[in-house]
């Protein structure tokens, strides 16, 4: 068997990114009963984006490389901060909450790729014993009355669903570091199982209605978590999950920007996220509105963009 | 420069803003809401948490224009935070009930509250809490002690599924009902609801067949009697089934033992069928009574509409002039230490 890699890791775990905050939600709510559906559509078409991306030059122009990866770690900052304020720290300043999460992006920066990778590796660990034992206590309260009738919501919200899929496990893919030599399309598949695996046990526990009413499903079904008459209220420690990925997401992106114009310029985008997101649009309604309803269209138009960047430089050489 | 960052994680990360002393929060156990006078009158009982009263609690209460207010006050008097984590129950009264919208937004909104706790129905809160006081018990460990007991055939309502029954479109929910009766506190009835509004109060037996029909593994007694001598029939194993094709067809299949019953010769094959043939009557019966219930309420509390939907693709808006049948196959076990009577037909053999 084929030994794996940090990469593969490291893919693994990106592909899960951008689904905590906004993702997750985004298709329990477009796709409904049918969301498995779009798990599946999603994966073929994820699987299609990628291989595209696989076979373009490493190259890229880099103003686009680097719109996308300020996106990514926008994302990764935005969404992981706005989940610890609302759940664990709400009385605390948003400036301070930033501040460790800034402070280990920059670290793990200075340390470099190698370091992250092995870093990475070991939180997958922590990372699938989670998973395991979350999708172990859901799964079996499960209710599948919940993805009855089948196909009720109409072709158009299925593709988009699964586009939104696709897109949204994707694109963190797409900017891991030496992508092309990289990219494990088996690996991409377990990752697609895994979030499908996730989005049943969500849907399945919460239904529709609640799934649309709460801001975070990926956390509330966590809360659903009750076994023996002592495993309770565990949700806090099997929401690590989400932390994880958000940070592998941010660090990705960071490498990534560091790569192309240094670091004085990573610091001083870095410090720029820090000053926007903490004082200006966390606590912004209209900001996270924005952001809710137009993220799809976000990612796309950034995978997109990374696309026509890529054949630029593939053009180019 | 390694030594540095931990000391400025370890600082930032510890979350001292938001820290409270366990001295300094009220673990609330139970919240009784009414509804009068455009008023919440909102009451919690709280944990004394001493060492010598394990179930030593205290009732505060206080009224508001909005529960977040009402609580406010009663945090100002308790002098704690109120911590809502370990919630056991929430008790609302049947005025309460047509505020359900407000109460399930503020809960759900609330990242400080749990979500296993149960729901029911009491007109006499705090007159409850103060008996379950006198009789040193805690109110949310007796009344939860009661709701998690499968041997108590009751309505069992947690808040995630009430929740999502609430917020269905297919559905109308129902909630236990706790009243007094001879100095006893009894949850042997229920209120049924339609879309939100409450319609009747079901009795025992309807709440026997409602959890029958959800496959709600309880005990379940059917009383009958065959040749004038009485029998009781304790349902065991039990498998429901609602379908619809051109109506709605629910399927029974109820495997039981005989729990308790006067002379009666089970040797003869003839008299064992007469007695499933009386308790499948029975039960065909009582299901009959409580499901004309539910459609003259047109309160939909077992699920026909989304039975519906999911076999026809299209809703159903109401249930009032659905058709149904009731098919029960009724199956006799030898489980229990004696299976033939004691006295009369036995006695006779000797």
């Amino acid at each position: 068997m084929k030994k794996i890699n940090n990469f593969n890791v490291l893919q693994y775990m990106l592909s899960f990114g951008l689904f905590m905050g906004a993702g997750l939600s985004n298709i329990l709510n477009l796709a409904k009963e049918d969301v498995w559906v779009c798990g599946i559509i999603g994966t073929v078409i994820g699987y299609i984006i990628l291989f595209l991306f696989s076979k373009l030059n490493e190259n890229s122009f880099k103003i686009t490389s680097l719109i996308a990866n300020i996106i990514l770690l926008f994302f990764g900052l935005y969404s992981t901060t706005k989940l610890i304020s609302s759940i664990y720290l709400s009385n605390t300043p948003i400036y301070f909450i930033m501040i460790p999460n800034i402070l280990l992006v920059l670290y793990t920066v200075k340390k470099g790729l190698n370091s992250f990778l092995r870093a990475s590796f070991v939180l997958f660990i922590f990372f699938m014993i989670l998973m395991i034992f979350s999708a172990g206590m859901l799964a079996p309260s499960v209710d599948l009355d919940f993805f009855k009738p089948v196909l009720i919501n109409g072709a158009g919200k299925i593709i988009l669903g699964s586009i939104s899929f696709a897109v949204t496990s994707a694109f963190p893919i797409l900017l891991m570091p030496n992508f092309k030599a990289q990219y494990s399309s088996k690996c991409y598949l377990l990752s697609s199982i895994n979030l499908l695996i996730v989005i049943v046990c969500t849907f399945g526990n919460l239904g529709p209605e609640m799934s649309e009413l709460y801001r975070y499903p990926e956390y509330i079904v966590l809360k659903r978590i009750s076994a023996l008459n002592f495993i309770d209220n565990v949700e806090n420690i099997l929401f690590m999950i989400w932390i994880i990925v958000g940070f592998e997401s941010s660090v990705t992106s960071s490498l990534n920007i560091v790569k192309l114009y240094g670091k004085k310029f990573f610091y001083i985008v870095i410090l720029i996220l820090y000053v926007l997101i903490s004082f200006y649009l966390i606590d912004s309604y209209k900001v996270i509105d924005f952001l809710v309803r137009n993220y799809l269209i976000i990612l796309s138009s950034a995978m997109g963009m990374y696309f026509l960047g890529k054949l630029k430089g593939t053009s180019r050489k | 420069m390694k030594k540095v960052l931990i000391i400025i994680f370890c600082l930032f990360i510890s979350g001292c803003s938001n820290y409270r002393e366990l001295n300094n929060i009220a673990v609330v156990s139970a919240i009784g809401i009414d509804y009068k006078d455009n008023e919440y009158d909102v009451s919690v009982v709280i944990k004394d948490n001493t060492k010598d009263g394990e179930n030593e609690t205290t009732l505060y209460s206080y009224n508001g224009k909005s529960l977040n207010s009402a609580l406010q006050k009663i945090s100002l008097i308790v002098d704690k935070t109120l911590y809502f984590i370990d919630l056991d129950v929430l008790a609302i009264s049947t005025n309460a009930a047509e505020k359900l919208d407000s109460i399930m937004d503020y809960l759900s909104r609330e990242n400080n509250v749990g979500i296993n706790f149960y729901i029911l129905c009491d007109d006499n809160f705090k007159d409850s809490v103060r008996f379950m006081q006198g009789n040193k018990e805690s109110y949310g460990d007796y009344v939860k002690g009661i709701l998690q007991d499968d041997y108590n055939n009751v309505v069992r309502t947690k808040y995630t599924p009430f929740l999502q029954k609430y917020l269905s479109p297919y559905y109308d929910v129902i909630i236990p009902y706790a009243y007094f009766s001879d100095d006893n506190y009894l949850i042997d009835k229920a209120l049924i609801f339609k879309e939100k509004s409450v319609t009747e109060l079901i009795d025992f037996k309807d709440i026997q067949i409602y959890n029958i029909l959800k496959n709600n593994n309880m005990s379940y007694l059917f009383s009958g009697s065959v040749d004038d001598k009485a029998y009781s029939f304790k349902a065991m194993k039990v498998e429901s089934k609602i379908s619809y094709d051109d109506g709605f067809i629910i399927k029974l299949d109820v495997n039981g033992i005989l729990d308790e019953m006067e002379d009666i010769d089970l040797n003869d094959k003839a008299v064992v069928n007469k007695i499933i043939k009386v308790t499948e009557e029975k039960i065909t019966d009582e299901a009959k009574t409580f499901l004309d219930k539910l459609v003259s309420n047109d309160s939909d509390v077992l699920g026909f509409k989304k039975i519906y939907y999911n076999k026809k693709r299209s809703k159903l808006d109401s249930i009032s002039d659905i058709k149904y049948k009731i098919e029960v196959n009724v199956s006799l076990n030898r489980k229990g230490l004696i299976f033939y009577s004691l006295g009369g037909e036995y006695e006779k053999d000797k």
